[in-house]
């Protein structure tokens, strides 16, 4: 009996040979701001994992923002280079208006990604306590049996001698544990999913409590505030377009998923809502809860 | 392999109809004859342990004329044409029969039609099956020495069948002989089987028993021995695996049409992996150099598999109306344990444990009547009812310790669940050349919490256009109310089987089949057959980082999406007394479409558009037989980046479509002789020689994907299973 395992090479035949591009953009509107859409996207040209890797010098690109079919800006760039930067710019939107970009040039399919702005996020009961060195916090908030929803938390904290202004956003902070034995993914507590967008966000799509009261129950640790200060803490919520939790979990399975890459498991990194592209074009309407005195040690 | 040919005394057409698409031969032991329908004068001849004979009535035919999708294998079928490591298998036998995937190379996987390898009811005698195989795969459950025969449908399901949306896998054991003692003993590279079976009072009561048991353990004891001898310094590894299984019935006949069987199966593997390593080092402590050792223990312990006991009594209670209860226990246990400690600086200064374990169990009790009543000649009427109570019973503990800091988290579902099934079915026949199956089953499927409903409709129609070619076509749709859940697309013990949820929706299909079957003179046989099915509900797991399902979270952990399959498959096939050759192909597509995972339909992992098996026998003289056979998929599917960048200081993927590389194509061939000796005292030797993969090929088993400078993409795929030569002994007595 012979019985070894061997090695065979090959290269892969169906990879596409044609270049595309990779948006990743949000449209982030709110009580801060209403009505003015906050626009960012990091654009990328990306070359084929089979096909030429350097740009036809006279290639351009054209990125056009739509708000219900109507076309509401055009950027032109001179030349196609692998990645554009942070694209920043503000709109005017409302909830219910999709948004539609696209990013077109010679040599590359039409990539086009389309986002419904959401409805103001709920209203958020909040409570917390601190115990020894951990704060201990209860929020809870209807959601809408109506939609598929998703919502996106981001946990702040200040210290100052009175009441922040409500404009002052304070420090975001992580959560460092929560029930790793069952999660799909480790240390996201109660969550689908946590991503890091400059501040890190915590999402949980709204399957489990469709329509119902959801209360989430977190306690970690926090730090206390210098002589003389009070800590303060308030939640940002978002109501998120469901696309961004999913290609956030599919980030997550690209960075995990050891079996996923050898073909043994099933894999979600493929996820996108760009046609003939990649990425992620997504939507949120946020708010904020009050900024709440953090109660001494009980 | 040799599954088209048989050869009827009674008339020489029933060769062709016990063939894998002819329906009539089939109808000589159809699976509505497992109720023993009286006026069929069925008798069974075994003249040797790779042949069966069957005589039938040609006017049996008709009964279950409308039957025509399924194929019925017996002992020749599965005891030579796919044997490895010595140990023939039913599964593997069924996965070389046209619309069937095979999955990963060797193991028991599954996938008819495009359905998963959890989609298909296996059978004991009548029982369902939740583990079909030994060894991650490599074996599966059922010991052919004891298996009388099996009928496989994927497509055109009876109403009596239910509780799984892609195929059937209906495997009825040997009760053992009512006259005289029979047995068989085998012995393998891998395992070893006895079979033994006869009257316990003549004519009246027979037993059957059949053990067989591995012993990889015993080969693999001085290979770890010398491994370590030879490994590392400071690391030993230690492991053990065995499986085993045993089949037992004793039936007791009151009356030609009055009988009791009881049966019992049970079968269990048993892995046990162990890992020690210890090493040492210099560091600086208070200034000085001093040596610190540690040592790493890893230990792995899992036990899985079946026990099944039943009780059934076949009892005509009139000439034309018969009867069959059953009264069972099916359970499946999965138990996982798994152990690491580490201590650092002379096991006093810094130590770390983890204890996990896991259980997946799942236990059924059920209760089910089948009659078969024939009030008139162009009617057979078939209608039953079952009861099923479930319980599903997974759980996880794990304990993890850091310097006496102790972390204790568990979490368990438990489910009970009430299925209960009706169905009718009547078999019609017009003018001697239309035949009809119409059905309908209705499953109602109850959890604390919800209650399901489903009717599935059955339509079957053949017309017979002349004694040389018959027309068919079907309409089925199925439901599924159990899932196994899985993070991987492993068949391993840390998946488990979880039921319908108010969150999580039977699995169900629709399936429309149809073809055209003909018999050519000279024993040539050709058939064409083509289907369209969809499945709604499916799930797939969203997510990574663990071998275990999350238990709390799995009703929102896993995507649910739906899939479509279609395809022609074609069969060819001629025999003679010594020479029998078949050919079969498929053309087939297989599609999924979770939105979650992507935007629009995307290829199934074994979507495997060309599937060839050519195979052959020759039977030399009455003690030299060869066989060989050739399989070829196309390959599998997987998901490979399709576009780099550079997003910083590290090249990114970019994955644009679940599954859009094609591997490279399976193919291998298998060849065996057989020889035969009948002693004076009418012992029957046989030795068998077998090759797998004769010319080596090496077939892909999983796949590294790695860039070039160029950034450009290539695999290196790893094959498991090279030329496998291998050896068996068998004694019939």
């Amino acid at each position: 009996m012979c019985f070894c395992s061997c090695e065979v090479e090959f290269d892969f035949r169906d990879l596409d040979g044609a270049p595309l591009f990779l948006m990743d953009g949000n449209i982030r509107t709110g009580s801060h701001d209403p009505g003015i859409g906050n626009f960012q996207m990091y654009l990328y040209a990306v070359p084929s994992a089979a096909g030429e890797h350097e740009f036809s010098e006279e290639a351009r690109c054209t990125l056009k923002i739509y708000r219900n079919s109507e076309l509401i800006d055009i950027k032109d760039f001179i030349t196609i280079e692998p990645f554009y930067g942070l694209i920043p710019d503000d709109y005017p939107v409302a909830p219910g208006d999709e948004i539609l970009v696209t990013a077109e040039s010679d040599g590359f399919p039409t990539a086009s990604a389309a986002t419904v702005i959401p409805y103001a996020p709920p209203v958020l009961d909040v409570s917390c306590s601190l115990s020894g060195e951990n704060l201990k916090v209860i929020f809870s908030f209807y959601d809408n049996g109506e939609t598929d929803d998703a919502y996106a938390f981001c946990f702040r904290t200040t210290a100052s001698h009175g009441r922040p202004d409500e404009t002052d956003i304070g420090t975001a902070i992580e959560i460092p544990s929560g029930k790793p034995s069952e999660s799909s993914f480790l240390g996201i507590g109660p969550f689908d999913i946590t991503w890091d967008d400059g501040i890190r966000y915590y999402g949980l799509f709204d399957d489990s409590f469709n329509g119902c009261r959801k209360e989430v129950e977190l306690t970690f640790p926090f730090g206390t505030p210098p002589d003389g200060m009070t800590s303060y803490f308030r939640i940002e919520v978002q109501r998120i377009s469901r696309e961004r939790l999913r290609y956030e979990i599919a980030c997550n399975d690209k960075g995990n998923n050891i079996l996923g890459f050898i073909g043994l498991a099933p894999v979600t990194f493929a996820y996108t809502n760009v046609s003939d592209g990649s990425g992620c074009l997504s939507s949120a309407n946020s708010g904020y809860t009050d900024w709440i005195p953090v109660p001494d040690t009980e | 392999m040799a599954v088209f040919p048989r050869t009827c005394a009674a008339c020489g057409i029933c060769a062709f109809f016990l063939s894998v698409f002819a329906v009539k031969g089939n109808t000589c032991r159809g699976a509505a004859d497992s109720l023993d329908v009286a006026g069929r004068s069925v008798e069974e001849q075994t003249d040797s342990i790779a042949e069966a004979r069957i005589t039938a009535d040609r006017s049996l035919d008709r009964e279950v004329a409308a039957e025509k999708e399924f194929s019925r294998l017996e002992e020749a079928d599965f005891i030579y044409g796919n044997v490895v490591f010595s140990t023939p298998d039913l599964i593997k036998t069924i996965q070389t029969l046209p619309g069937v995937a095979s999955g990963t190379e060797l193991m028991s996987g599954l996938y008819v039609h495009g359905g998963e390898g959890s989609d298909n009811l296996f059978l004991l005698d009548g029982v369902p099956m939740y583990q079909i195989s030994h060894l991650g795969g490599l074996f599966s459950s059922f010991n052919t020495d004891i298996v009388d025969h099996l009928d496989f449908y994927k497509s055109g399901f009876p109403a009596r069948y239910g509780g799984r949306m892609s195929s059937v896998v209906d495997v009825v054991t040997d009760n053992g002989s009512f006259d005289e003692y029979h047995g068989t003993f085998r012995i393998g590279l891998i395992d070893g089987r006895l079979q033994f079976g006869g009257p316990v009072i003549k004519d009246r009561m027979s037993f059957n028993v059949a053990v067989r048991r591995s012993w990889l353990d015993a080969v693999l004891a001085p290979a770890i021995a010398i491994a370590n001898k030879r490994g590392k310094e400071g690391e030993t590894i230690g492991g053990t695996y065995a499986f085993y299984d045993m089949n037992a019935s004793a039936a007791y006949k009151f009356k030609e049409d009055n009988m009791l069987t009881v049966r019992f199966y049970h079968g269990r593997d048993h892995l046990e992996l162990e890992l020690d390593t210890r090493q040492s080092s210099s560091v600086q402590e208070d200034g000085d150099y001093i040596t610190v050792s540690g040592t790493d223990n890893l230990q792995t312990d899992i036990t899985w598999g079946n026990t099944i006991a039943s009780i059934d009594w076949t009892y005509g209670i009139r000439d034309d109306l018969k009867m069959k209860t059953v009264l069972y226990y099916t359970g499946s246990s999965a138990d996982v344990s798994y152990f690491w400690h580490n201590w650092e600086f002379d096991e006093t200064e810094y130590n770390m444990s983890m204890d996990e374990t896991n259980y997946s169990r799942i236990h059924d009790m059920a209760v089910k009547s089948d009659f078969d009543w024939s009030p008139a000649e162009s009617h057979d009427i078939g209608f039953g009812a079952s009861y099923q109570y479930h319980i599903y019973d997974p759980s996880r503990k794990s304990l993890t310790e850091v310097d006496a800091i102790q972390d204790e988290k568990s979490s368990s579902l438990h489910y009970s669940g009430h299925e209960i099934s009706l169905y009718a079915e009547d078999r019609m026949s017009f003018l001697d050349m239309i035949h009809l199956n119409l059905g309908l089953r209705y499953a109602i499927f109850s959890v604390p919490g919800k209650t399901m409903h489903r009717a599935e409709p059955r339509l079957a129609l053949e017309v017979e256009c002349c004694k040389a070619v018959d027309f068919k076509v079907s309409y089925t749709e199925m439901n599924q109310f159990a899932h196994l859940i899985s993070t991987t697309y492993l068949d391993i013990p840390t998946n488990c089987w979880l039921p319908s949820t108010s969150e999580i929706a039977p699995m169900h299909s629709r399936q429309v089949a149809g073809g055209v079957y003909c018999r050519f003179p000279h024993k040539f046989r050709f058939n064409l057959e083509g289907w369209y099915k969809t499945m709604d509900n499916l799930l797939e797991y969203s997510g990574a980082n663990s071998l275990f399902p999350p238990l709390d979270t799995w009703e929102t952990a896993f995507n649910k999406g739906k899939g479509r399959s279609y395809g022609l498959e074609t069969g060819l096939g001629w025999s003679s007394e010594k020479l029998s050759l078949t050919a079969y192909y498929t053309l087939s597509w297989s599609q999924r479409r979770f939105e979650d995972i992507w935007p629009g339909w995307y290829p199934h992992r074994y979507d495997n558009r060309h599937k060839l098996t050519l195979m052959g026998e020759w039977k030399v003289c009455k003690a030299v037989e060869f066989y060989a056979s050739w399989n070829y998929h196309s390959g599998n599917r997987m998901t490979v980046a399709s576009h780099i960048y550079n997003p910083g200081e590290v090249f990114d993927r970019i994955y644009t479509e679940p599954n859009n590389v094609v591997l490279p194509d399976y193919h291998r061939l298998d060849i065996g002789v057989n020889f035969r000796k009948i002693s004076a005292k009418g012992l029957e030797h046989v030795w068998n020689i077998g090759i797998y993969n004769v010319y080596n090929r090496k077939n892909v088993v999983f796949v590294a994907v790695s860039e070039r400078e160029d950034k450009s993409l290539y695999g290196t795929g790893r094959a498991i299973f090279p030329i496998i030569p291998s050896f068996s002994y068998c004694l019939e007595f």
